[in-house]
């Protein structure tokens, strides 16, 4: 393998495990004491690294989800003005390959409002959707129609749980309805959060029903839009990339039936693409300042392998003397480079799944809930973060060896042989 | 079979230690070196080794002037044509008895077990293939790096101080082996010796004097 045989792989792993029965020699205790604190320092390394990236993924995907929690995966916005069109989008969505996916769906509608509590009001585009049911049952002889609000949104107005707001829609002639928090949601992110509202469609008709009949025929039947909310284990497959694969092949076949009104398809991601970005943009440049660190461990290594190598100079110019070639030194050398890169890696990225686990469990790391609605650090390991993770930490102990490899190949045995015991 | 030709070799820091000298070495040879210490005997060993450069000069193979080959087919040569000994027998601490043998071998990407076996055998370590260096004594020790010179059938054997760690009952065994080595394998030996005493065994015994090589 490589133009050396199994001994050569053999000899590179005693060096490292069996040391102890070479010789007892305090200069030689220093030396093993060096290559543990090179492995543990690449170790460290590749650990923060793994950790640091997981950490990100671990915000994208609470975001994400939290997202497409309260916004679906696709949405379809259209000015159709009455629910039996939106009939013809079940049946395409249905007839897609991924149907089977497909959690639920239901339809929307969107106003401007002014939401006005005790403590304020704040101007917000607020939605009504049609199956609020499945947050809360609206009774019919209630006075106030039931809202779901972001808590960044509840402590800007002043509200709370079952208190009573009011919301002023300019579309509907300024008028003011008195609405009912039944329930504060967390929606992720700070900034959706405080203008996050969701209402009950069908309870909002009914009290205009009830109480202005005069501004029911502005909202009877109409609806903006379809919402569908796809299974947890499809969303988890999907990325920025993939969702727009799925868009190019959807859009068509929903576009054929916008005859009577333009709309327009979005997914989710795309419409919060700007916070995932900049999740991600910090993401990568944290992984950038990491990758010095592992820049640092790796010539920890690379002072670590001069060491082993000062003290291998007479079997190394043996090898070179009884006919070992350059490339075949410089092969060997980069082994054990290799083997170092691997065993720290390896080592690692199981320390930072031993550490996430007690961060995640003991609490170790605890956020304010407040500001980030999650109490502790979400750590998600993806196996992309983790291979380039990997690679770097073996790519960095590899390169550092073929450094000192060529040093090696061109000293001459000589020397060495004559005078060293 | 090796014949060196007008060899010069020089230093920077100490200038000329060999000044335009002539050897020659036949099948079956054994020839000694002596010299004090510092007189340019083992420069002379390391040149017929193709472990260092000449100033000027030939080294005949059949014909051939190894001399002018490029670095790796030098590296290429020794492996196939020179086994080393040397005083500290530069085994490796790691490695088994019958690892530190193939090495050559393996360098070459063939290990042919039965003629290690055979080896061992022949240097009387067939019970200790699995012992590694440190388990054994200094004349077993030098009896392996014997037998490492020898795996790949080399035409040439040099020998720098073999026996200089050793007592005179274990120095005597490894010239005897010497001995039976040039007439089994049909290869030359080249021993550079401080030990005067065991001269006797070889062919021919040459000294480095003044930069020149004087048949004793």
């Amino acid at each position: 393998m490589l133009g050396l045989s199994k001994l050569w792989w053999t000899l590179s792993l005693r060096w490292f495990f069996t040391l102890n029965k070479r010789s007892s020699s305090a200069k030689l205790g220093l030396f093993k004491s060096a290559l543990w604190v090179s492995l543990i320092s690449l170790s460290i390394a590749v650990m923060s690294m793994a950790l640091i990236l997981s950490i990100f993924s671990g915000f994208q995907s609470f975001v994400s989800e939290k997202t497409h929690d309260r916004n679906g995966g696709l949405s379809i916005v259209s000015s159709l003005q009455h629910v039996n069109y939106w009939k013809q989008f079940d049946q395409v969505v249905m007839d897609q390959d991924w149907a089977d996916k497909v959690k639920s769906h239901h339809y929307f509608w969107t106003s401007q409002a002014l939401v006005v509590g005790d403590a304020g009001g704040r101007g917000i585009v607020i939605e009504g959707i049609s199956d609020f049911d499945r947050v809360n049952s609206y009774k019919e002889e209630s006075q106030e129609i039931p809202v779901v609000i972001g808590k960044a949104l509840a402590d800007i107005v002043g509200a709370k749980k079952d208190s009573v707001i009011k919301i002023v829609l300019p579309t509907l002639s300024n008028t003011v309805i008195p609405v009912k928090v039944v329930k504060l949601a967390s929606v992720g992110v700070h900034d959706l959060e405080s203008r996050f509202l969701q209402l009950d469609h069908f309870a909002l008709m009914q009290y205009l029903q009830k109480n202005r009949k005069d501004l029911l025929k502005k909202i009877s039947g109409d609806f903006l839009g379809m919402k569908i909310f796809f299974k947890n284990e499809f969303l988890k497959e999907q990325d920025m990339l993939s969702m727009n694969v799925l868009m190019d092949d959807f859009k068509p076949k929903i576009a054929t039936l916008f005859t009577k009104s333009k709309g327009r398809i979005k997914h989710w991601l795309s419409g919060r693409q700007g916070i995932l970005s900049h999740v991600e943009s910090q993401k990568k440049s944290l992984s950038f300042i990491f990758f010095f660190l592992k820049i640092v461990a790796a010539l920890n290594i690379a002072a670590t392998l001069v060491v082993l190598f000062l003290e291998r100079d007479k079997e190394i110019a043996l090898f070179r003397a009884i006919g070992m070639s350059r490339r075949q030194l410089l092969t060997w050398v980069m082994i054990k480079g290799f083997l170092i890169g691997l065993v720290s890696s390896i080592v690692g990225i199981a320390f930072a799944f031993v550490v996430a686990y007690f961060i995640q469990n003991y609490n170790l790391v605890s956020l304010p809930f407040e500001v980030y609605n999650i109490s502790t650090l979400p750590i998600l390991f993806k196996v992309s973060d983790l291979i380039q993770v990997f690679v770097l930490g073996v790519l960095s102990s590899l390169v550092i060896s073929f450094l000192i490899a060529l040093s090696l190949v061109v000293q001459q045995p000589v020397n060495i042989l004559r005078h060293r015991r | 079979m090796f014949e060196l030709k007008q060899v010069t070799k020089s230093y920077p820091s100490t200038g000329v230690v060999l000044n335009l000298v002539d050897f020659m070495i036949s099948e079956n040879e054994k020839v000694a070196i002596v010299g004090a210490s510092g007189s340019g005997k083992s420069t002379l060993l390391q040149v017929l080794g193709l472990l260092d450069d000449v100033s000027c000069g030939e080294l005949l193979y059949r014909s051939e002037d190894i001399f002018k080959l490029s670095s790796s087919k030098k590296t290429q040569f020794r492996l196939n044509n020179i086994g080393f000994v040397f005083q500290f027998h530069h085994l490796i601490p790691e490695m088994t008895v019958w690892e530190n043998i193939s090495l050559p071998s393996s360098l070459k990407g063939f290990v042919d077990k039965e003629w290690l076996n055979a080896l061992l055998d022949y240097v009387g370590l067939k019970d200790c293939r699995d012992k590694f260096p440190w388990q054994m004594s200094g004349g077993e020790q030098q009896r392996v790096a014997i037998a490492r010179s020898l795996v790949n059938k080399p035409r040439l054997i040099l020998t720098d101080e073999a026996t200089g760690n050793l007592d005179h009952e274990n120095s005597l065994m490894i010239m005897k082996l010497f001995e039976d080595i040039t007439k089994l394998y049909h290869c030359s030996v080249v021993s550079v010796t401080h030990d005067r005493s065991l001269v006797s065994f070889y062919d021919r015994c040459y000294s480095v004097e003044d930069k020149k090589l004087i048949l004793q």
